[in-house]
Order: C-alpha cells, then structure tokens, then sequence
C-alpha cells in the first residue's frame, strides 16, 4: 500500500458562532491513497469547499486532525500542493503573462514555466485577469496550478465554467499529468457526470461527513439493485432504498454477502443510482472501504462486507 | 519559518515583494512622482525666500526703516515672506498626513482588497508561506516610504530655514514639528503597521481603509494634544513688573499669575477694566509672573520621546498583525 495523500479524522468545522453557527464538516474521516484521481461530489453544502479549504491550509479544523502528504503540519507542504478554489481567484489587475510570471516567482523551486504555458496555451499575454472569461480564467488557474508541480491537486468544481472541447482537453491534460508523474488530484463537483469515467476513486460527502468513500469500481460492486416479490425478505442485506410498485420490490442494497439469485433480479447500479439512493436515504450507513478508512477506527464493519462483495 | 536559514529568507521574500511591487506598479510611480514634485516647489518656495531678502536690501530699505519711499518695498516683501511661509505651512501638514494615507491604502488596496478578489487564496496557497506575505507589504512599502518621508522632511527643513523675519521658522509650529526630525518616519510606520492589522482585521477595503485613516489620524491628533507635556518643561518666575525671561526660540506653554502662596492663576484673570489691574492684582494676591516654556534645546529630546511611543505601537501593532494572520490561514 503506497502513502496516503489526505488523511482526515473527525474532521468537524463550524463557521459563526453561537445562534448563527453553521457546521461545515462533522467527525469527517476519511483516507486517500496516493496517485489517484479522486472525485470529491455531494450536494451543495455538504462541506466539499470546506474539506478542500482545510486541505490546502486556508484554515484550522475547530476539532480532528487532517494530514496531507504525510504532514500534520499544513504550512510545510504548501509548495506541494495546489489549489484551485472554486472562484478561480487570480489578481485582476495582472495580465496573462504577468500572472504566468508571479507563478515562478512564487514558486521558485519547483516551477515549471513550460507546463504553465503550454496550459494557458492560446490566452491572449497581453489580457488583464480581469477581462478573461469564466473558461479562460479556469484554464489560467489551471495553468499555475500544473505549473507549480504539484503532488496532491485540490480542484474545486474545475469543470463548471467550461465547454465541452475545453473540459475535455483540460481533463485529458490532468490525466496525462497523474499518470506521468503520479500526482494526487482530488476534483470536486455537484454533478457526478462531470467527473465520471476520469475518476477512480470516490468521496461522497453529505451533512459534513464521508458516506461513502473508496475505489469507485469497490463502491459500485459492493452494491445491488434487486427487485422481486416484497414477500421475500431482502436480510441479511443493508437496504439503502426501497420502492414497491404493487407486490413488486425494487432496492438498492448493501450486499451482505451474495445476494439469493433465484428470488432477486440482480443488476449492478451505476454510480449516478447509487448516489441518489444515498442521498435519498440520509440514514443509510456510511461506507468506507478498507483504502479510504482513516487507520483503523470505524473500518471493521465495512471491511467484511467489501470483502465478501 | 525558525529553521530557515537567512538567506532562504530572502529568498521567500523575493517572489512576493516583486509581485507586489508589479500589482501596485501605478499608484508606486504616481506616489514618486508626486513626491519629486513636492521637492521641486519646496526648493522653489527656498529659492523665492533668498530672493525676496535679496530684492528688498536692494533697495537699500529695511523693514524699519521710516523713509516714505521704502513702505512698498517693505509691504511687498513682508506680503511675499508671508505667502512663502503659508506655502510651506502647507507642506508640513500634508507631510504630517502622508502616513496615514499610506497606511489606508496598506489597509485597503493592499491588504483588504486581496479577500475582496478571492486572490487571498492564490496568494496564500504557493510555496511562499503568507508571513513572507505579510513580511513584503510591510518591507517592501517600509523601504520607499521612509526614505521619501526622509527626503521630503530634509528638503522642508532646508527651504524654513530659507523663510526669514518677521515669519521665520519656529520649531514648535503644528505644521513643522511632526513634519521635522525623527518624528515623520517613525509615524509612517506606525501607519502602516497600523494600516495592516486593520486590513487583516476587517479584510474589506472601504472600512479597512477608513478604521486605518481614523486610528492614524487619531493617534497623530492625540501626540498633537499631549506633546508639550512629553519633556518637563522649564519653568520661570518674573517679577510683575520685569522682563520676560523668555530665551529667543523658546516657546512658552503656559503663563500666568502666582500668588504668594503659590497657586497659578490665569492670564486673563484681570483683564477689564485696566485702570484697575493692579488692584485687581493685588486683590488676588498676585506676587509674581511665571511661564512654563520649552527652550529650543527642547526640540531633540521632545522629537525622541515622540518617536519612541511612535516606535513602541508600531511594533506592538505588527505583533498584533502577525498573531491575527496567524490566525487566519490556519
């Protein structure tokens, strides 16, 4: 097993306080193994901006630790690490190619002024940040952030202000980068689509903790869609969602061990149902498979399951 | 940051000091500008002065003389000496107001606008941590602040040493003294310390720059009010017929009356009617004149203890400043 590249234990982050308080994250646990392309998704509000805020040192968790990249200590893994916020803040009053420039300056050590240009690729030089569009910006901020050679990308929905050709570009680009030099991406967005197919591994957070996280192929296997007679009881499985149409059953389940063929018409759910069904089921059980559970704590009972799936 | 050594130090601050320096490229230049121009008319107004004492002795008048002929050149000097000095007034006062400018705009364009933009994020997320942050908005601005501040307060001292009788330049003026000696460079940095606890404190530019004007300013006010009574003054009794002991250059904080039994009544204690001011006098006991004044030997040890408490706030403000960013990015 290679490092983990984000490391959370009870996580919790509350901003306000008192009557106006409002927790963004709560006993949010989690790992991620190095190398992967992770998908970070859950609704709007679920704490993904406040997770990846955290992560890149912008903020100190109220309780629980997060190490990243083998670091407690945040500050001394900033030049490792970058990150894109959501809003893709740039100095407006730089140009393109001024803001290419405070990129190395930043980051004398490890700057890689070829990557960062072939990125920003045909960007008017002369162009103030401010006159950029949404997609020009995303693709600037992306710029810096590749430029910077990072270990561990944190991208918070870097996809939404882009087309189709750019989105597809930019993201061929960042798989290129991951599978040469093994970088860490953790990409966030509301909309799974988006990052379907790109990532491999999965953190679906909801009400500010991990519902399920883990290789996305493991999640999906883990899982069922069954429909039979509601006569038949669906034990020793989790069921996350039920729906009966007459004397017809249709679920999604947990699989606890094999699921009974011969009374169950059995397909594998995408990963779109499954995350429906969970978020139509708030108390479902969390699911962490062995690879995203922070240490050991509260890995036991998933454990078996994945297994036997 | 305890276990870098110097020289990587420098190296972190580099990239954030050339970066702020290209951000604020504009108002820097126009900042310069201003300056050299300030410069320019301070030398000129020194220039003018010269050249106003020259014009009228070469009319062979002086300002007493009584000869008919020699009441216009007389006028006309005195009416251009007056505007020179006013010119110069000026200076001082805008002089006193530059830090607190520069310490707004450290607060809000500076500092506060970068949470405005988002551009926090960016500028706190690179290799450079956020106290070389911190530490290029206070050197970088420190280094030509001062030593314009410098410049511009030598220049002026030079030119009201130009300005001659009967307004010549007095030390104690409002528009000189916190214009002249140590005073102006320890307030600047003061207001930019100032200037960016407040811009980390309220991270918006409009009040950011406003609290920075008003603390500033407040603390220019307040050193204004109380800096007679920053060195002990000398004080002196006269008789209430005698001279007055006054020194030349040395200006009187506070005069009045002594009874013999020691308690200090006010000037204007018998004012009317005058044909009965000595009893008047007399009615209160009075036994002498006294005037607590500062000789202009003063002038250094004022100027220190001024920026001494100048110096001590800026460097409690920094602390200050350093602890809330500390605070802030986690």
């Amino acid at each position: 097993m290679t490092g983990a590249a984000m490391e959370a234990r009870g996580l919790t982050m509350t901003y306000g306080r008192r009557r106006g308080a409002h927790t963004a994250l709560d006993g949010c646990s989690f790992r991620l193994p190095a190398g992967r392309v992770c998908a970070l998704v859950g609704p709007n509000g679920a704490g993904k901006s406040t997770l990846l805020n955290l992560a890149a040192g912008l903020a100190r968790p109220n309780a629980g630790s997060l190490t990243v990249l083998g670091s407690a200590d945040l500050s001394a893994v900033r030049g490792r690490i970058a990150y894109v916020p959501q809003d893709k803040p740039l100095y407006p009053q730089l140009t393109v190619a001024d803001t290419l420039w405070s990129g190395g300056e930043l980051n004398p050590v490890r700057w890689d002024a070829g990557t960062a240009d072939r990125i920003a690729g045909k960007l008017p030089r002369k162009a103030r940040v401010r006159t950029l569009s949404g997609g020009q910006r995303t693709r600037l901020a992306l710029a810096l952030a590749l430029g910077k050679r990072p270990e561990l990308m944190l991208l918070d929905e870097p996809m939404a202000d882009l087309d189709p050709l750019a989105r597809h570009e930019l993201m061929g680009v960042l798989m290129a980068e991951t599978a040469e030099h093994g970088t860490t991406i953790v990409m966030s967005s509301h909309i799974l689509t988006e990052l379907e197919g790109a990532c491999d591994f999965l953190l679906f957070v909801d009400g500010g903790r991990v519902r399920l996280g883990g290789e996305a192929e493991d999640i999906v296997s883990a899982h069922a869609l069954v429909t039979g007679r509601t006569d038949h009881g669906l034990a020793p499985h989790t069921v996350v969602e039920s729906r009966t149409t007459g004397r017809q059953l249709t679920a999604l389940v947990r699989k606890e061990g094999p699921v009974d063929e011969s009374l169950w018409a059995t397909t594998e759910p995408s990963l779109e149902e499954l995350l429906l069904a969970h978020l139509r089921s708030p108390d479902a059980p969390p699911l962490l498979t062995p690879s995203a559970s922070a240490g050991t704590a509260g890995a036991h009972e998933t454990r078996a399951a994945v297994a036997s799936a | 940051m305890s276990t870098l050594t110097p020289t990587r130090k420098v190296r972190t601050l580099r990239g954030p000091s050339r970066i702020l320096l290209r951000l604020h490229r504009r108002i820097l230049w126009a900042a310069g500008a201003a300056a050299v121009a300030a410069i320019v008319c301070m030398i000129a107004v020194a220039i003018l002065a010269d050249r106003a004492v020259a014009d009228l002795a070469g009319t062979g008048c002086t300002l007493s003389s009584l000869t008919e002929a020699c009441f216009q050149p007389a006028r006309n000097y005195t009416d251009r000496m007056l505007g020179l000095s006013r010119l110069l007034g000026y200076a001082g006062l805008a002089l006193i107001a530059l830090p607190t400018l520069v310490g707004a705009f450290v607060a809000g364009p500076m500092i506060a606008r970068e949470w405005e933009t988002g551009s926090i994020k960016f500028s706190w997320t690179q290799s450079a941590p956020p106290s070389a942050w911190l530490t290029a908005r206070l050197a970088v601005l420190a280094v030509p602040v001062v030593g314009g501040i410098v410049v511009l307060s030598a220049v002026l001292t030079w030119s009201r040493s130009r300005l001659a009788y009967p307004f010549p330049a007095l030390w104690e003026d409002g528009s000189a003294f916190g214009a002249t000696g140590t005073v102006p460079v320890a307030s600047a940095l003061l207001a930019l310390a100032l200037g960016s606890l407040a811009g980390l404190l309220l991270r918006r530019t409009v009040p950011a720059l406003a609290v920075a004007l008003l603390a500033s300013g407040l603390v220019t006010v307040v050193l204004g009010q109380v800096r007679d009574h920053l060195w002990p003054v000398v004080k002196a009794t006269y008789p209430l017929k005698g001279d007055y002991p006054l020194p030349k250059w040395a200006y009187a904080v506070e005069e009045g009356f002594l009874t013999t039994g020691g308690d200090r009544l006010p000037t204007d204690i018998c004012t009317s009617p005058t044909r009965e001011f000595e009893d008047c006098l007399a009615g209160h006991d009075v036994a002498l004149n006294y005037v607590y004044y500062h000789p202009a030997s003063h002038y250094w040890p004022l100027q220190l203890v001024e920026t001494g408490i100048l110096l001590a706030l800026a460097a409690l403000a920094v602390f200050a400043a350093f602890r809330v960013l500390r605070r802030l990015h986690g």
